[in-house]
């Protein structure tokens, strides 16, 4: 549930130093300060701001158990029978835990760039159907990849902590259970990425068109109004457009081949279609996976993108949000501080 | 028009010497846009990107231009982990992103550059740990990138980048990178908090502060061994900036490193007088902080115990 994104999220630091007591002690106090106010812009997972709920996605999983690889080692560890009915668990479980947070930000990045990006590109195209192809193609690579090499790591982690749940009523020797949650981890990390990638294309294709809908609305009255003259050279040789030569310039009317296969490329990016993605990867040093804990730490203590870029970036109200908070737990801080402080209330 | 006078015929050469530059830069962005040739053209013109004049307007208002540097950057997302990245293709998103920090830092684009949110691709480069040369080369360029907004202290650029985890990304680095990297992550984190949107953000909440003045101190500790005269002036500017705000400053009695406080880097700044500066106010900044909290509790003192202070 929302408790589990959360903790996820909110995983303990592990940082190199010792002053973790200090740390988590500072974590509670804002955190439960975070909590109490509902300040969005500390926390980074609103829950309420999530377009899918979780039933939602446990019927957008489909059948995920006829995908998961069940390595043939395990047999020899006479743990196959139960990897086959642990691992479709365990993968459901982790791709719900992680998803709707990466998805959101994922799909709120993809569509402003896409936004931005096709409507100066396609500034001179009256045909509409081409310029929604073109964000079509663009929306679903940009949110899939950026959804896909978001939750790698955190997915790593997250399938792993299932599994070991999973298998503790097992009392399974601790150093064949790690060996197997590693084997696994890494046999079906690639199908979780592409479940969440999928999703995240899904939900930024299903999004774009009313993105853009607006503003080519706005477009066409304006054609309909200035009629005939809106393709006047004189129309797009004024402002920016008149530093770019004519070469390189949107043209009105048709645009080169090699103009139009600039936005047709962006299938090829799309990560599913890549076959040479090493699927047996190996969590590479512990160097790796202590960076992992060290960003989700620090995410925690920054908050993700994810509620504020909702919101828009440039919002005044994130501003408000973000640090209307700001003097109770520094406050709290300097007491706990202030050796001072401690002396009176002893 | 081929004046006949000598001063008219080389003023002349030198026009057409701009138009054929000009010329070259038009053909290598279209260039850009043909996967065959793009490799090329990245070279090329990363190569060239301070000769061209105004090649942001050009890279930005062309079409598709943007879009192809951007399949530049998501294609090689597959490779970051595990960590596979070649030199050659490092090398040439490097040059992709080079071209993106032109657009970063020309006036006329930078505001349509965040707008379309674009800095947030290069975020999983600075999120990879690998520390092999060619990982290395591509935080450091991404974090150019970043560089090159911040440069122009624009509260936009600032507010943008906080809204978007830019800190945790920048604490990283410093924390693992190679000194350069570490000295650039710096540079940004100064940057934000000498804003003041940037201060306010970072020491709103005990959690924010401690991460940044932890990462200052472990730096600091590493400078003690391995001296590095540039990203010790940023480091100490940090601080100092950190000092301006009051509980901040009251924080740093107790967690500012003993080194910056002792003799240790006085060799070190021998050749930085405004660096020894800063070092020298950040210290009375703290120190004064001290003394007013001490006047402060000792008062609390004395009013607990009706007046009978030691």
């Amino acid at each position: 549930g929302h408790s589990n994104v959360l903790s996820q999220y909110a995983a303990p630091l592990h940082f190199a130093s010792g002053s973790l007591v200090e740390d988590e002690k500072m974590a509670n106090l804002s955190f439960s300060d975070r909590l109490s106010t509902g300040g969005q812009g500390l926390s980074q997972v609103t829950p309420s701001q999530s377009p899918f709920s979780v039933s939602q996605l446990s019927t957008s999983i489909p059948n995920i158990g006829a995908h998961v690889v069940i390595n043939p080692k395990l047999s020899a560890l006479g743990l196959q029978l139960h990897f086959q009915r642990i691992v479709p668990m365990a993968m459901d479980r982790a791709i719900k835990e992680i998803m709707s947070p990466i998805v959101q930000r994922s799909v709120t990045i993809a569509m402003q760039t896409t936004k931005e990006l096709v409507l100066k590109d396609y500034a001179m195209e009256s045909d509409e159907s081409r310029i929604y192809h073109a964000a079509h193609l663009m929306v679903a690579s940009l949110a899939g990849s950026l959804a896909h090499v978001t939750c790698k790591e955190p997915l790593r982690g997250s399938i792993s902590s299932h599994l070991r749940n999973l298998l503790q009523a097992l009392n399974i020797g601790s150093e064949i259970l790690e060996q197997a949650v590693l084997l696994v981890t890494n046999d079906n990390l690639d199908l979780g990425c592409a479940v969440i990638e999928q999703h995240a294309t899904e939900k930024a294709l299903s999004t774009i068109d009313g993105e853009i809908s607006q503003q080519l609305a706005l477009r066409r009255k304006h054609r309909e109004g200035v009629g005939p003259t809106y393709f006047d050279a004189s129309t797009y040789t004024q402002g920016p457009m008149g530093v770019v030569p004519e070469a390189l310039r949107p043209k009105p009317g048709r645009l080169s081949l090699s103009q139009q296969r600039v936005y047709e490329d962006f299938v090829r990016f799309a990560w599913q279609n890549q076959s040479n993605q090493s699927s047996n990867a190996v969590p590479t040093s512990p160097l790796a996976s202590s960076g992992v804990s060290i960003s989700s730490g620090l995410s925690r203590a920054y908050g993700s993108a994810t509620g504020q870029l909702n919101q828009g970036v440039y919002s005044s109200g994130q501003g408000a949000q973000g640090f209307g908070t700001v003097a109770q737990p520094m406050d709290l801080m300097s007491e706990e501080m202030d050796p001072g402080s401690q002396l009176i209330s002893a | 028009f081929d004046g006949p006078n000598p001063t008219s015929a080389s003023a002349n050469a030198a026009q057409t010497n701009k138009d054929r530059k000009m010329a070259s830069a038009e053909q290598l962005v279209l260039e850009l846009s043909n996967p065959d040739l793009r490799e090329n053209a990245l070279l090329d013109l990363s190569k060239k990107r301070e000769i061209f004049q105004d090649l942001a307007p050009l890279l930005w208002n062309s079409f598709g231009t943007i879009a192809a540097l951007l399949q530049e950057i998501v294609s090689i997302y597959p490779v970051l982990s595990p960590p596979t990245l070649t030199p050659g293709a490092s090398n040439r998103v490097c040059n992709a992103l080079a071209l993106l920090q032109c657009v970063a830092s020309h006036p006329d684009t930078r505001t349509l550059f965040l707008n379309a949110h674009i800095p947030l691709y290069l975020y999983p480069f600075l999120n990879t740990t690998s520390k092999t040369r060619p990982f290395e080369y591509l935080r450091l360029t991404s974090l150019g990138v970043i560089g090159a907004l911040v440069k122009v202290d624009d509260t936009e650029v600032i507010s943008f980048l906080l809204s978007t985890e830019i800190i945790p990304l920048c604490l990283r680095t410093m924390e693992m990178g190679s000194e350069l990297s570490k000295t650039v992550a710096t540079f940004i984190v100064q940057k934000i908090l000498l804003d003041d949107v940037g201060l306010r953000y970072i020491c709103a909440t005990a959690e924010r502060f401690f991460a940044v003045g932890r990462v200052l101190g472990t730096m600091v500790q590493s400078l003690a061994e391995q001296p590095s005269p540039r990203l010790l002036k940023h480091i100490i500017r940090c601080y100092l900036r950190l000092s301006d705000n009051p509980r901040a400053c009251e924080a740093l009695r107790n967690c500012l490193p003993e080194m910056l406080r002792d003799s240790t880097f006085n060799s070190c700044l021998r050749d930085d007088p405004t660096t020894k500066r800063w070092l020298q106010q950040l210290v009375h900044n703290v120190a004064t902080a001290g003394r007013v909290a001490a006047l402060q509790s000792a008062g609390g003192l004395e009013h607990m115990l009706g007046g009978s202070v030691v």
